[in-house]
């Protein structure tokens, strides 16, 4: 359950952060029908004159650990880390944006949201009203997205992911999914995120 | 100076991004790395930000221990990027782990490539002349670089005099680039790269003195071009073997730098016949020709010397050594090189002020990272 989760909301999130962040740069939307073939990196690249850059290995690390409080001595976090190190950036630059990059980076992602998810006092720093049962899903969506992509995306940006998310994760919520792998959901989807891949 | 405190007001009067996006991207630019959700440096900074105090902010980042630990740790170790390949994959070494303390103790940078100052951590494995263990081990064990660096001296290590020390130039990681193979020429080459940002390629010029040429440089390297010496070979060999003398006593046998008081190395009087009428090398005396030609702007003022360290002098006091330093940092908090004449024009007024700084490091960092628009102008959008 938890690696199909991970899976749809990553491609998820990552699609729908791009595509707000072009609306926000005014990029017509038949401009990107006509140019299929152009990989994310190039878009961005012509969008901000690649004024921006990619967390490497080492940021990815500490980055996951700063929002999710997970030491990054943690033993399972290692493990997946030694293992993905290599897969992650080596530069900051945009253009090594690349599928193992991203998969390095959703493994990383998915360990640290499993160990936070464990403690209901790191679920609570992020979201106070935590409860086992009865979740409010928007409300735990809503905590993860603004402060995983906090001075990262423009408030609209935010909304719409939370909106869309939520509906997602109430529907998994109507299956019985159990609240501790609702925040793992909402943590990893927020976690694997472009805007907190790229700074 | 007064250029960046208007920038500085520009950027505060102009608000769609709110202080608290500013704080965390300045953070983020300088520590690579995302603050905490609940960071109190966030919140400090933020505040400073809000009263228009750009510098006290870029002053909390640069406190935290992911910038020493992660920010800084990549900047300095893209001084040992020899083939600038742009990775950071290299473990931290002796030359990087100098650049970070350097930075961390506010010592004066025109000092980095002449001190007989390095840096290692207080942890074990312990330190060793003949491998990178002890830094290697540290780092894989994510030693706070903020609080176990500690300075040591280069000359106490390698058993030689403190006048032989030079700084970087004499750091082991320095030494396995620049003193294994070839001709000690790969020093001169190094220096080039990364502390005046130039490639030989580009800083070439004929019309500089051939004097000091070596005999191993074919005077007459394809028959069926004439003057190819005097048109191209002495516009890299001028410069380069000018200054390769001061490296004629170091060598870097494998494993660990080997300085040698007694001669001149073997390398440097090798394939004589190539041109026998060359310069021969008899001791470490050097001559700086970067006055002349396309690197008049580096506005040298040592021109000549015996060894490394008045070599490193000769070369961080040069007007070039601030700007590179300046440009360096700029590509590390705006994730570009400066390609516009006012981005131009802003590198030139951080060097300036990195000067009168006393060559200070960490405030270079402060600095740029107060007033560089890419951060702190609130137009560009959330990104
Ligand atoms: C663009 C700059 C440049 C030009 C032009 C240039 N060289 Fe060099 N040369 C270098 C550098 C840098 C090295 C040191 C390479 C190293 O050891 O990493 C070098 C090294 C050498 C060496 C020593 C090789 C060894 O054994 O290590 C010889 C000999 C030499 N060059 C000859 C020439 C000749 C002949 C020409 C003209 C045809 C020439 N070079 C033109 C930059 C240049």
């Amino acid at each position: 359950m938890k690696y199909l989760n991970l899976i749809l909301l990553s491609f998820f999130f990552i699609s729908c952060s791009m595509q707000s962040s072009l609306e926000n740069e005014q990029v017509q939307e038949d401009e990107l029908a006509l140019q299929p073939k152009r990989s994310l990196p190039d878009i961005i690249e012509e969008q901000y004159s690649s004024s921006i850059g990619i967390l490497s290995y080492q940021g990815v690390l500490q980055s996951m650990s700063n929002l999710t409080g997970v030491p990054i001595t943690n033993n399972r976090v290692q493990v997946v880390y030694n293992d993905v190190k290599d897969l992650l950036a080596g530069t900051n630059q945009l253009n090594l944006y690349t599928p193992s990059v991203q998969q390095g980076y959703m493994k990383m992602a998915a360990e640290f949201c499993s160990e936070m998810t464990k403690s209901e006092s790191l679920i609570r720093n992020i979201y106070p009203s935590y409860s086992t049962n009865n979740l409010n899903i928007e409300n735990l969506v809503d905590a993860f997205v603004n402060k995983f992509w906090a001075g990262k995306a423009n408030q609209d940006t935010k909304d719409s992911a939370i909106e869309d998310y939520s509906v997602l994760l109430e529907d998994f919520k109507t299956q019985g999914v159990r609240s501790a792998d609702l925040a793992f959901s909402a943590c990893v989807g927020s976690l694997a995120a472009l805007p907190v891949m790229i700074y | 100076m007064k250029v960046l405190k208007f920038l500085i007001l520009i950027a505060s009067i102009s608000f769609a991004q709110t202080s608290e996006d500013i704080a965390i991207k300045m953070y983020s630019r300088l520590t690579e790395s995302i603050p905490a959700t609940n960071s109190s440096i966030i919140q400090t900074m933020k505040g400073h930000i809000q009263n228009g105090d750009f510098l006290s902010a870029a002053k909390e980042a640069t406190q935290s221990n992911d910038f020493y630990n992660i920010g800084l740790k990549n900047f300095a170790k893209s001084f040992t990027d020899v083939n600038n390949e742009g990775s950071i994959r290299m473990p931290l070494n002796d030359m990087s782990a100098t650049i970070i303390g350097f930075t961390r103790d506010d010592i004066d940078f025109s000092t980095i490539l002449s001190a007989d100052t390095f840096y290692r951590l207080n942890t074990t494995p312990a330190f060793s002349i003949a491998n990178n263990t002890h830094y290697e081990s540290a780092e894989n064990s994510y030693a706070n670089l903020k609080t176990s660096l500690v300075a040591d001296t280069i000359s106490s290590v390698n058993n030689f005099a403190p006048s032989k020390a030079a700084g970087l130039l004499t750091t082991r990681a320095f030494a396995a680039n620049s003193y294994e193979a070839g001709t000690n020429r790969a020093a001169v080459n190094n220096i080039m790269n990364q502390f005046f940002c130039k490639t030989m390629e580009q800083v070439q010029d004929s019309t500089r003195p051939a004097t000091r040429v070596a005999r191993d440089v074919f005077i007459v390297p394809n028959p069926t071009i004439p003057h190819l010496f005097q048109t191209r070979c002495s516009g890299c060999h001028g410069l380069m073997d000018g200054m390769r003398g001061a490296f004629a006593h170091y060598h870097f046998n494998e494993r660990t730098m080997v300085y040698d008081d007694s001669k001149v190395h073997d390398k440097y009087s090798i394939n004589a016949t190539n041109n026998p009428t060359g310069y021969i090398t008899t001791d470490d005396s050097w001559i700086n020709l970067l006055n002349y030609g396309v690197t008049e702007s580096f506005k040298s003022t040592l021109l000549s010397g015996k060894g490394a360290k008045s070599l490193g002098t000769a070369i961080t006091t040069s007007k070039q050594f601030s700007v590179c330093m300046s440009q360096r940092v700029y590509k590390k908090l705006c994730l570009k090189d400066p390609s516009t004449t006012s981005e131009k024009n802003y590198i030139l007024n951080l060097a300036n002020e990195f000067k009168n700084n006393s060559y200070n490091m960490k405030k270079l960092f402060e600095s740029a990272a107060s007033s560089a628009r890419c951060i702190t102008d609130s137009e560009g959008g959330a990104l």
